[in-house]
């Protein structure tokens, strides 16, 4: 590629490959990891479980055995196969809340790139929305409805909202000073499709990382809720009402805990990893708009 | 320097004005009457009514709002409708443990978090760098209920060296302090050090590539000098930056670990309110923590302007 | 044996350093030997890729980590330090070689008092007392000719303009007096009158202390100002050594030769050219201020231009002169509409069934790398325009093809993206993207100047031969009088926001009549004997 070579383009043939991102050992063991969780969820009735949440009184608080493989709860149901439905409710919440957030946060971030006035006043709002923290804003909007699946990921979601349109911002905001944009609008692209043609896809990197870590934290905070006992009913199985249910008798039986918290723990690891893994062979650059 | 400074703080009265909002709407705007909500499903008529004259329900929502905002202004957040004492008071009975959790936290984390997360992003690709990237996605993954069981089991059921629960005030002495508290500050303290502990690797590390980084070695400069003197010092906004942001985190986890280790703090308060539909509570709490996290981060914005001389003016 | 001639300050024997990444992937540096004496100063001059500053690094033992070692000696003094320890190698940083580099801008620690930093050398590798060290640093920053010590010893980096950073890391550098000075591009990243003044700074202090000056650079010019012998290196090799009259005025090898012929001369390549094409843009008075600072600072008004008017002829080129600062971006950008003007006017001659503005003017940018979207390949960037402005894609694409063959890619090439070119090819891309509007007008901004010499002179080639043909009228945007001289019929030459001079290429050459242009033509390097064609 110096100077002396002929000005005609040196060939590098655009071959199929495999992406880089797939090489990454992070991507690899996260991408691996999350899909046996969801395999797992979407096999439950496969995977040697019986019906979640039938109550037998007779079995109470009963140690592992070959009938149960890790005993059964309180109320007699099978901790096993609990835990393995479990996978569901994290799963769905995760995706939901990642998908809601991201697509909602695309929608004000783009807007608020291209009229400056709406610009200062959706800032001023995120930036109040980022001045609750985010469990303490969930927990509060759980707390006004009755529990199920929809509110909890609506409550979910919204504090997401504002780390989604700051990322598209800084992303606006900085692709919009690069040389190509001002090529297209001296040859007279219009502004939208400048946004959509030339900004929206530099987007796309850092928020497929973003949405991995919503991901991860709308799990962690659904289970937090349930927890508290504010999440999801308490007859859904999830994580975290086997948690909050087993804690009364952790002294005693401490695997009521442990294993769904084992496989909560399992999850998010994965889909962090996946993140992280993401972000370094994506671009590097994306850890400083987080 | 001081208009810079007044610049800073008058740019956080939008913020805490979004706040008031949201938190005042979180109950007026929700499906149902409000009134109805806070009395909960077995509630009789005149309770529902007490309710709503307490908050006023009678009047436009932008009266509501100026009466309410009134109030706060002067440092009033309502009364608790399940107690009937008035929020601050309930705040400032348990405000002790929260914050001493809180501050054993933050110097917990900050002490560790920070040598090793130099030394890790000085030697990138080292087995102690690795070990630390490894341990933070760990950190991350764990919620703190379970990383606060795990805890539990391992030194006070198994070690039997740390008690189980409980909240031992510094004033009854510092021994029973730190046993009681040991436990949750690890426990908190492992997503937050992880996180600042990673931050500080990245820039440290992104530092060090600068030109200027050779420049300090070119002058012949120690190379444990040109890491703190330089790298580390020109990290210090990041680093400040994500200890201010992990207050949120820190805020997130004292709420759970308080219910986790028995502590009697202002977590335990919101979460009981919660429980109860006790609303003044839970707005009084909500605005609390979201003043500490403002008012912390604008400390740490002007903070900047001493650590880095572009930013002053 | 007669007398035995001293050791050269610094002496490279066979080194030769691996590219990174293992394997037979060939040498970042191919086996170089070469010396500097004491008192004489060794140009290292190649275009990029050339091994020049790998080779400086590895004398300071600064290779970055992802270089194997490298094998060979390097005898500094006599004595090798290829096998010194690193704390022996320490102790030599700053004490026995200085070194300063091609950044000013980011060598300093941004968050460190500038006299701090030239204490730094003398708290590394001396101890003194506070009062000792103070006098040093002032005695250091004086000598080399920073204005007011005292005061800017509690400056701040970001605080000095490029030229004083560059003399506060010449000053650390030096202070320690070094035997020798390794120099790596320094004034390649400043303005033209700077640039001579850390010229001829470096010389004085390396005659006064008798030091040897190991100094790279890609430019001839500046070899030919400062150099007593020069290495020529190409792909890690070195081609041709010898003093610099030898090697610059009978070269004996291909590369050097077409390295010097590739540096434009000062020489006005279009004094004959007549052009009496129609007026195709009209400038009045365009100002442009900006506005900074709120209710709590002192509002700052920048004027980045002050009413500077022109016009240019279709089959012309008007040359933008000017150093960072002097607004000839902002007039590019006004003039195009990219950023609106404060005042003033821009006219386009009468328009031809009706052809919008932007179909009329077209610009192409600096830097190459950034002024194509990487995501979208050549051909969708040159046929966006056109289908704007409601061409059909067919049509657009097909016309596309006809233009890289213009200006000299191949046709199917449209399917690649960007990073599939080299930096002169994206340059030609660039201008086939503008030439696809066809229009009347075209912007260059600093379009070579991130460009290699021989690749500018192909470009440059390029852009004059696509004037002819379309009969463009064009405004050149320049910080390199040697390249204005090559293309433009006329100059206006700007500083700080206006207008100072303008008139034909030659007579401003030849008398130049504002100080600011005779300064800036003073200070183009090499320039004594460029101006007198043999």
């Amino acid at each position: 590629m110096n100077g002396l070579a002929s000005p005609t383009a040196t060939s590098v043939s655009a071959k199929p490959r495999i992406p880089a991102f797939l090489l990454n050992p992070s991507v690899l063991v996260g991408g691996l990891l999350v899909a046996a969780i969801v395999l797992m969820a979407a096999a439950a009735p496969l995977v040697g479980t019986v019906d979640p949440t039938r109550i037998d009184p007779a079995m109470r608080l009963k140690p592992p055995s070959e009938l149960a493989w890790f005993g059964t709860d309180l109320f007699g149901r099978d901790v096993y196969s609990r835990a393995v439905y479990g996978a569901r409710s994290s799963i769905f919440i995760g995706l939901c809340v990642a998908t809601t957030a991201l697509l909602t946060g695309i929608t004000i971030g783009l807007v608020t790139g291209y009229f400056r006035w709406v610009d200062a006043i959706v800032m001023r709002i995120m930036d109040g929305l980022m001045a609750i923290p985010t469990f303490l804003l969930a927990i509060a909007l759980v707390s006004l409805t009755r529990a199920s699946i929809a509110t909890v990921v609506v409550a979910l979601t919204i504090p997401e909202i504002p780390r989604v349109v700051r990322l598209v911002r800084s992303v606006v905001l900085t692709v919009r000073e690069e040389p190509f944009v001002e090529a297209a609008i001296s040859v007279g692209t219009s502004t939208p499709k400048i946004l959509l043609r030339h900004i929206l896809p530099s987007t796309y990197a850092p928020l497929m990382v973003l949405g991995t870590y919503i991901c991860a934290s709308a799990i962690l905070i659904e289970a937090g809720l349930s927890f508290l006992g504010t999440g999801l009913p308490p007859e859904i199985p999830s994580w975290g009402n086997m948690i909050s249910e087993g804690r009364t008798f952790f002294q005693v039986a401490p695997r009521l805990v442990f294993l769904p918290s084992f496989f909560l723990a399992l999850t998010v690891l994965g889909i962090n990893l996946l993140g992280d893994g993401l972000r370094d062979t994506l671009d590097p650059r994306i850890a400083k708009r987080m | 320097m001081l208009a810079f400074i007044a610049k800073r703080t008058l740019s956080v009265i939008p913020v805490i004005v979004v706040v008031s909002i949201v938190v005042f709407l979180l109950l007026r705007l929700s499906p149902g009457d409000p009134a109805v909500i806070i009395a909960g499903d077995n509630a009789d008529a005149a309770t529902i009514e007490r309710i709503r004259s307490a908050l006023g329900l009678g009047q436009p929502l932008v009266t509501q709002f100026f009466i309410w905002a009134g109030s706060l202004l002067q440092g009033d957040l309502g009364i608790s409708i399940f107690s009937n004492i008035p929020v601050t008071d309930l705040i400032l009975q348990r405000i002790e443990p929260t914050a001493s959790l809180a501050l054993t936290t933050l110097v917990f984390a900050i002490l560790i978090a920070v040598p090793l997360g130099t030394i890790a992003g000085a030697t990138a690709g080292s087995w102690l760098d690795r070990s630390l990237m490894l341990v933070s996605v760990l950190g991350f993954s764990i919620p703190v209920f379970v990383l606060g069981y795990c805890l539990i089991y391992f030194f006070s059921l198994q070690l039997r060296v740390l008690p189980v629960q409980g909240f031992s005030s510094i004033r009854e002495g510092v021994g029973p302090f730190l046993s009681s508290i040991a436990l949750p500050t690890m426990t908190l303290g492992l997503a937050y050090l992880v996180l600042i502990a990673r931050i500080t690797r990245a820039s440290v590390l992104e530092m060090m590539g600068e030109d200027f980084i050779r420049t300090a070695r070119a002058k012949g400069v120690k190379e444990r000098v040109v890491v703190t003197r330089h790298a580390l010092r020109n990290s210090a906004i990041p680093i400040l930056t994500v200890i201010g942001i992990g207050v949120a985190l820190l805020i997130s986890g004292v709420v759970v670990i308080e219910t986790v280790f028995n502590i009697p703090g202002v977590g335990r308060l919101v979460v009981d309110a919660i429980l109860k539909r006790d609303y003044p509570v839970i707005q009084g709490v909500i605005l609390l923590f979201s003043g500490i996290y403002v008012l912390v981060n604008l400390a740490i914005d002007i903070g900047y302007a001493f650590l880095d001389p572009r930013v002053r003016y | 044996m007669l007398m035995k001639m001293p050791p050269p300050v610094i002496e490279v024997q066979d080194l030769a350093i691996s590219l990174p990444g293992g394997g037979d992937r060939g040498f970042a540096v191919d086996h170089v030997s070469f010396s500097v004496a004491a008192g004489e100063i060794v140009c290292v001059v190649g275009e990029s890729g050339s091994g020049k500053s790998v080779t400086a690094q590895s004398i300071m033992g600064l290779l970055p980590k992802v270089f194997p070692k490298p094998a060979g000696r390097i005898l500094f003094e006599g004595k090798d330090i290829t096998a010194a320890t690193p704390s022996e190698m320490r102790d030599l940083r700053g004490r026995g070689i200085g070194m300063i580099f091609q950044e000013p801008m980011t060598a300093l620690n941004p968050v460190q008092a500038v006299g701090k930093q030239i204490d730094e050398v003398l708290r590394t590798h001396l101890s003194l007392s506070r009062t000792e060290r103070f006098a040093r640093v002032i005695a250091a920053m004086t000598e080399v000719r920073l204005p007011d010590p005292e005061g800017m010893y509690h400056a701040f980096p970001h605080q000095l303009s490029g030229g004083q950073r560059q003399r506060v890391l010449i000053a650390a550098a030096l202070i320690l007096q070094p035997r020798l000075l390794i120099a790596d591009e320094p004034t390649t990243a400043l303005d033209v009158t700077t640039q001579a003044q850390i010229l001829s700074q470096i010389r004085d202090l390396q005659r006064e202390r008798g030091m040897g000056v190991l100094f790279i650079t890609h430019d001839i010019g500046v070899v030919r100002e400062i150099a007593d012998r020069v290495v020529v290196m190409k792909a890690g090799k070195v081609v041709e050594h010898g003093p610099t009259v030898q090697v610059l005025d009978a070269p004996t090898s291909d590369y050097t030769r077409m390295l010097i012929a590739s540096v434009p001369t000062l020489e006005p390549k279009r004094s004959g050219h007549v052009v009496n094409g129609d007026v195709a843009v009209k400038v009045d008075t365009l100002t442009k201020t900006y506005h900074s600072g709120g209710i709590f600072r002192d509002r700052r008004t920048v004027h980045a231009l002050q009413g500077a008017s022109l016009s240019v002829r279709r089959g012309e080129t008007l040359g933008i002169i000017g150093e960072s600062g002097s607004g000839k971006s902002t007039l590019a950008r006004c003039i195009t509409q990219l950023i609106e003007p404060s005042s003033g006017s821009v006219t386009l001659a009468a328009a031809k069934n009706g052809r919008a503005f932007r179909q009329r003017i077209q610009m192409v940018f600096q830097d190459p790398y950034r002024s194509l979207n990487p995501r979208r390949t050549v051909g969708q960037s040159i046929i966006e325009g056109p289908m704007n402005f409601g061409q059909s894609k067919a049509e657009a694409l097909e016309r596309a093809r006809e233009l890289m063959k213009l200006v000299g890619l191949e046709p199917h090439a449209v399917d690649r993206f960007p990073h599939q070119f080299s930096g002169g090819q994206r340059q030609r891309i660039s201008i086939a993207r503008a030439l696809a509007m066809e229009p009347d007008i075209l912007v260059a901004d600093e379009a070579v100047s991130a460009l290699d010499v021989s690749v500018q002179a192909q470009v440059l080639r390029l852009i004059d031969d696509i004037q002819k043909r379309f009969d463009l009228a064009i405004l050149f945007i320049t910080h390199d009088l040697r390249v204005a001289a090559q293309i433009c019929d006329r100059l206006i030459v700007m500083h700080r926001g206006e207008v100072v001079e303008q008139g034909p290429v030659s007579s401003i050459f030849a008398a130049p009549v504002h100080q600011y242009t005779r300064e800036l033509l003073a200070s183009i390097p090499g320039r004594a004997e460029h101006m007198v064609p043999a």
